[in-house]
């Protein structure tokens, strides 16, 4: 068994956020915020939502600085690796706490609304192998099947919000909270939100081009709009009685339950949080793993997967077994914890960014420096290829230097995965050895030369 | 082995996951089908029983949906009973008496008996705004008889006729109600900032014991008459709307006042309007009635002297629906004649009376139904609640407010 | 050279099988012998221009000048070694007493089929040929549609007994050649004694033959594997096959049917949503039911409720043995159908499944829901006929886990299993391209289907060369 964590492309991405949009910001948030501050509440949300954007905002801009680089070196050239570890640390409980707080609120919804009297160990085991695999499976796989998802819950989304629409028959009392009770709810239900942290655990692996950014912003810009439009929709439906109904993107759709003579067509609904919850679920269990192999470097990423199955059961089954505990947990605990995305990572990632000290060039020395301590000993991963469909991908590098047409020099460059990449270093690394006094220029020559191997796989990017 | 060994190796979860599966197929082998496991309630009546022990009693009627073996599908019923100190408690005798668990999931329509309202309402609804499987959309209504005994009325009903009860309120809740009488809608009512609530009240008669003829009256006349023989059997009818106000039943309003309230509300627009003894070139001491088409409701506010003034703007589209006069029929073109002048003066006159008599039903008994506490208070808080501070009894806001009422009437 | 002690030689490699047929003659001096085997050979252009000619000529017979007079086209000099592979080929080997050469003259000739309509994929409109058996044929059927340099037919023998020809086709301009080879590689690779039936290569050349996914494209007309070669895919023809393979292959192949391309592009677009939904159907449905009935009651609209309440109120069984049972009635039908002659089948097809359904439902064993659901699920899964074994076996995993595990699981084993899919790639394709990783210029023959002429560029998914299909 082997992790694979290959790159993953701008659709793939973009789809990634939107998914880890949703969840826990369209189950319970609208009814807490409602609670909380009223029609006001909105006002808040639309700032965490905006928030959550200029998290993706700041990735653009770290991507842009650091196009190759991963989180873990830009952190330890800058900072070094005793705050390299402790930031990982705390990334790893982060989004622990934060898996298992959606797991609870799930929980209960499956409970409550689709099992009844059904024990936790279901529900757990339905789970557990099923994001284990997806986690398994590598990034690539799972912003592929994610992609093949993404028609399914944007349909169900869409739907859902035209369907909520029939429900609306208000008139809400507007203006009767103050500005400091929306900006207490704001702070107590922050915590559904900061996911986007994910995106710098990953940044080494997405590979984008400039144009393709877009569909990053629109993507996210469009979750971010159908959070709130669906809290709009259930507060304008339900205002005074919103207490009675905790899981919003549900409620909205029960509403009007005899739609069409199709009888209950809330069940959609459910579908969606399912799908929903088992995506967001593997995200975190994937932000966990990378942490993981950040923190303990020389174990294998297979135990980054057990140790979550274990610290996961333990945490559900002993100490947060009702709502009302995961409540508590994501209202009085958790917020403290949004200071991780919204105040530590960017503070260091800006400050990285200003830093001069490291620029690519600086990293390509350094891990020259790095090869030549290593080169004597016999490397784990010069075995690129152990099955046979790697071996594929190996025939189509060692084409790389016998191709001669290169009549689409000019065109699209095409990314075919991390380990390549790195693959592609390692050469080049032996190349600059040899010939210490041209590093430079042997730079600029491997990029050419890495461009016409790009070429060869064709136009796409798969 | 090895094969096993290594494909366990390659795909690990895949074996876990089929472990699942096993371990908990073998309990799907025997389990039997949750429909079979759960009776399946489509209504409750509740009523009060018997003090026993000084304690209150409460008798709990479910109507069951029983499968039976056929292929014709019928819809079969059977009608338990469950007494108790707590719904819930008086739900479990229930369920030991079908010897199912009761599922509520299906439930339509929850019936009250009067006692129970008038005692208070929270303790019993309180159950079923807990329980999740209960949906908002369940219909609640009051009876001014036992519940237990409308059930069984609306059941025989059911099996004759196919005159469902819940419909029935659904169709009315237009004309008459001006509620859907859902829990969702009571609940909202009680909740907001007005704490009012409202709810229907249905009864069932004999078909000669009917007083009141409305649109919906003629409903269950038509349903009587599918019975054939005009038997003496009852049918369902409704009486009033029940008000509440904070928790209590302030007021029961007839069909007659529900009406004009219903001009002040703004999202109902059914019914019809009479005008009496006209008499011009096209008409002679004649009644007309007209069909009220559209509705549509505005309301202005200005402050004058910290007093909120509130116009209500109407404007009603209507059509001509009948003409009833001695001796003469109207020989006019049906779709091109124009409603005269003084026709429309008349009906102007009538419906900014009912709209007056219909806040005044609201100012006296202080229940703000159209909401006017929502609508002042988001066209300027701050002036409403100076105003709302300035007044001895918060809660009588509705009699120091002016209203103007302007109606615009298209009639054709 | 001894033609007795030869022949006697030859026939002993061959194991004097009886269909080994020797001749020698004596003609001025010249001893003349000829080993064949009846079975794969033309009698009578054995005796029409070889054995004729040289039992006639007059003049004296010497290696060439029987070069010169055997009528036929096929003849060559060949070694000793090589002469049983010859004959096994359907050559006549000729032996001459004043010679150390041999001749071998090829007079193949078995009885074939002639080229048919398939029966497994039938057009409404277009054409109407099927590959055949002989390997010939079907290149000829091939070569028939290119007149083009660019298609190469490349040979390789596969099997250590039955040495089965298989053939690479494909067109040189626009396939990429790393493809090929790693097929030839794969090719040579393989250690089996027979290769019987192309599907055998589909397993062996698969990248993870344990999986239950099809991983190698099968088509039995000519007019389906050209235009996937012109896409550039490589064909693999193999002897005493009518089903020629394809390679790279992804889904999207068998959700295509060639009938698609041979009416409206709407029309495509709709039956190609609708195989969507059988798809789903198929493999979710039963799966489905069961989790609804056995775990989720109370999302049940209420009309629907009371009808399965009311029809599975008889029924003696747990609602999981009973769909078992009807699936497993529904597959023993299927199997007998297929298996008996086609007029008893259609019999045993339609009584059997009306009259057991009916009489299950009316004795009481079988709820009609049930069976209806069963019989659409079955139905279904024909709407993609080259998946339908497959499908078969994701009905069921999904109908246990429906079972064991309701909505939750049946959703979390989709995200499972298409997560297994996504995780595979064969020769460079990803199985569930273009629709993830989405390629959006594939999709236009995706699941949504565009007029011919917009169909601009060579699919996205695998490696070829020349993306433009127009200039």
């Amino acid at each position: 068994m082997k992790v694979l964590d290959r790159s993953i492309n701008a659709w793939q991405l973009g789809i990634l956020i939107f998914i880890l949009t949703f969840a826990n910001k369209i189950l319970v948030l609208p009814s807490l915020l409602y609670e909380g501050a009223g029609m006001e509440a909105l006002f808040a949300l639309a700032f965490l939502c905006l928030c959550e954007f200029a998290l993706v905002l700041l990735f653009f801009f770290v991507k842009k600085r650091f196009p190759t680089q991963s989180l873990s070196q830009i952190l330890q050239q800058r900072l070094g690796k005793g705050f390299r570890v402790v930031l990982y640390v705390f990334i790893m409980l982060f989004f622990l706490s934060k898996a298992v707080l959606l797991y609870n609120v799930t929980y209960i919804f499956f409970r409550n609304l689709i099992y009844k009297d059904t024990s936790n160990f279901l529900i757990l085991f339905c789970f557990l192998p099923i994001l284990n695999h997806l986690a398994i499976c590598g990034l690539r796989v799972l912003g592929r099947t994610a992609q093949l998802f993404f028609p399914v819950i944007f349909g169900i989304l869409l739907f859902c919000l035209i369907v909520g629409l029939f429900g609306i028959n208000n008139r809400p009392l507007l203006f009767s909270n103050s500005f400091l009770s929306v900006i207490q709810t704001g702070a107590r239900h922050i915590s559904p939100f900061g996911d986007m942290m994910f995106l710098f655990l990953i940044i080494d692996r997405v590979k984008i081009k400039d144009r393709q950014w877009k569909i990053v912003f629109s993507l996210s810009g469009i979750a971010l709009f159908f959070v709130f439009v669906i809290s709009l929709i259930f507060m304008l439906s339900y205002t005074s009685t919103c207490f009675m109904h905790p899981y919003a993107i549900f409620e909205i759709m029960s509403f009007v339950k005899e739609y069409g003579g199709l009888g209950r067509i809330d069940i959609i609904s459910m579908v969606l949080i399912i799908i929903l919850a088992y995506f967001h679920l593997a995200i975190y269990l994937k932000s966990f793993m990378f942490c993981f192999k950040e923190v303990f470097e020389k174990i294998d990423q297979i135990y980054g997967v057990l140790t979550f199955n274990f610290l996961f059961v333990v945490v559900v089954v002993f100490f947060i077994v009702n709502l009302e505990n995961a409540v508590v947990f994501g209202q009085e605990i958790l917020p403290y914890a949004s200071i991780l995305p919204y105040a530590i990572l960017p503070l260091i990632l800006l400050f990285c960014c200003k830093n001069k000290k490291g620029n690519e060039n600086a990293d390509f020395q350094k891990m020259i420096k790095k090869h030549q301590k290593n080169i004597k000993k016999p490397q784990k991963n010069a075995v690129f290829c152990e099955n046979e469909q790697n071996f594929y991908e190996k025939e189509k590098q060692k084409n790389v230097f016998e191709r001669k047409n290169f009549e689409k020099e000019n065109k699209e460059i095409v990314h075919l995965g991390n380990e390549k990449t790195e693959k592609e270093n390692e050469k080049t690394e032996i190349f600059e050895q040899e010939k210490p006094a041209k590093k430079r220029q042997n730079f600029v020559r491997f990029e050419k030369q890495k461009n016409v191997f790009l070429h060869s796989g064709g136009e796409v990017e798969r | 082995m090895k094969f096993f060994c290594q494909q366990l190796q390659k795909t690990p979860m895949l074996f876990v996951f089929a472990l699942m599966i096993v371990f908990f197929g073998f309990s799907a082998v025997a389990s039997p089908a949750e429909i079979n496991q759960y009776a399946v309630v489509t209504a409750i009546g509740i009523d009060k029983a018997e003090m026993e022990e000084n304690n209150e009693i409460y008798e709990l009627t479910l109507l069951t949906f029983v499968p039976v073996a056929q292929q014709s599908f019928t819809e079969k019923y059977k009608l338990v009973n469950g007494k108790g100190r707590s719904i819930s408690e008086a739900m479990d005798l229930a369920a030991l008496n079908i010897g199912r668990e009761v599922g509520l999931s299906h439930l339509k329509i929850i019936v009250l008996s009067k006692e129970i309202v008038q005692e208070g309402l929270f303790k019993f609804l309180d159950y079923l705004l807990r329980d999740a499987q209960i949906s908002a959309s369940t219909k609640v209504v009051t009876t001014d008889m036992q519940a237990k005994q409308f059930l069984e009325t609306a059941q025989k009903l059911d099996n004759e006729s196919s005159i469902k009860v819940s419909e029935h309120i659904l169709f009315n809740s237009d004309y008459i109600y001006s509620t859907e009488s859902t829990l969702e809608t009571f609940f909202k009512g009680t909740f907001g900032p007005t704490h009012t609530g409202l709810m229907a009240c249905l009864s069932a008669k004999s078909p000669d014991e009917q007083t009141m003829p409305t649109a919906a009256s003629d409903m269950s006349s038509g349903a009587g008459g599918e019975q054939q023989g005009g038997s003496t059997e009852e049918m369902i009818t409704q009486c009033h709307v029940y008000v509440f106000k904070n928790e209590e039943l302030v007021v029961m309003l007839g069909e007659r006042d529900m009406k004009k309230v219903n001009f002040v509300i703004g999202d109902y627009s059914n019914g019809s309007i009479v005008v009496r003894n006209i008499t011009d070139q096209h008409f002679d001491n004649a009644n007309l009635t007209f069909e009220i088409f559209d509705k549509s409701i505005a309301y202005h506010i200005v402050y004058q002297n910290g007093i909120p003034v509130v116009s209500i703007d109407t404007s009603l589209t209507l059509r001509l629906s009948e003409v009833e006069q001695e001796n003469k029929i109207l020989q006019e073109n049906v779709e091109l004649f124009v409603i005269p002048e003084n026709v429309i003066d008349a009906l102007k006159k009538k419906v900014t009376n009912s709209m007056a008599e219909g806040i005044e039903i609201m100012r006296e008994n202080q229940v703000d139904m159209a909401d006017f506490y929502t609508v002042l208070h988001n066209n300027n808080p701050k002036a409403f609640h100076k105003f709302l501070d300035s007044l001895e009894d918060p809660e009588d806001y509705l009699n120091r407010i002016v209203f103007k009422v302007n109606v615009r009437i298209y009639a054709k | 050279m001894d033609i007795k002690k030869i022949i006697s030689k030859t026939k002993k490699q061959l194991h004097n099988s009886v269909d080994v047929a020797d001749r020698s003659i004596q003609r001025n001096g010249v001893e003349i012998g000829f080993v064949y085997l009846k079975s794969i050979t033309d009698n009578l252009i054995f005796s029409g221009s070889i054995f004729e000619p040289i039992s006639e000529f007059e003049g004296e017979l010497t290696f060439e000048t029987i070069f010169e007079i055997v009528k036929a086209n096929d003849v060559a000099e060949v070694q000793e070694s090589e002469i049983v592979d010859k004959i096994l080929d359907g050559a006549v080997i000729i032996f001459l007493s004043n010679s150390d050469k041999f001749l071998s003259v090829d007079i193949l000739n078995f009885n074939m089929r002639a080229p048919s309509e398939p029966p497994t994929s039938p057009v409404i409109m277009g054409p109407r040929e099927g590959f055949t058996e002989d390997l010939k044929t079907n290149m000829s059927l091939l070569r028939r549609r290119f007149h083009s340099t660019d298609l190469v037919f490349d040979s390789q023998f596969v099997g250590q007994v039955t040495k089965t020809k298989v053939v690479l086709a494909y067109l040189d301009n626009i396939v990429d050649k790393r493809i090929v080879k790693e097929i030839k590689r794969k090719l040579k690779k393989i250690k089996i004694d027979g290769v019987v039936d192309s599907y055998y290569l589909l397993t062996l050349l698969s990248s993870r033959p344990n999986s239950i996914l099809k991983q190698i494209g099968n088509a039995e007309k000519p007019d389906i594997i050209s235009a996937k070669m012109l896409e550039g895919r490589v064909a693999i023809i193999v002897d005493n096959s009518p089903i020629v393979l394809t390679v790279p292959f992804v889904f999207l192949e068998d959700l295509q049917s060639s009938n698609d391309y041979y009416t409206n592009y709407v029309y495509s677009t709709i039956l190609r949503f609708i195989r969507v939904v059988a798809l789903l159907l198929a493999t979710v449905g039963p799966g489905a039911y069961i989790a609804l009935q056995l775990y989720h009651y109370n999302v049940l609209p209420f009309k629907y409720l009371i009808t399965i309440a009311d029809s599975t109120q008889q029924v003696p069984f747990t609602p999981f043995i009973e769909i078992l049972f009807i699936s497993l009635l529904f597959q023993i039908l299927y199997e007998v159908s297929l298996r008996l002659p086609s007029y008893l089948g259609l019999a045993t097809s339609v009584v059997g499944a009306l009259i057991l359904g009916d009489t299950g439902v009316k004795a009481g064993l079988i709820s009609p829901p049930t069976v209806i659901v069963v019989a659409i699920a079955k139905i279904a899964l024909y709407t993609i006929p080259e998946q339908s074994s497959q499908i078969t076996i994701l009905q069921y995993i999904f109908l246990l886990i429906g079972a064991s595990l309701g909505l939750l699981g049946l959703i979390g084993g989709m995200i499972y299993f298409l997560a297994y899919a996504n995780s595979v790639e064969n020769f460079g394709a990803p199985y569930l391209a273009p629709f993830s990783p989405f390629i959006l210029s594939d999709n236009k023959d995706g699941l949504f289907k565009v007029p011919i002429n917009k169909m601009e560029l060579r699919p996205k998914s695998f490696d070829n060369e020349k993306k433009e299909r127009m200039e």
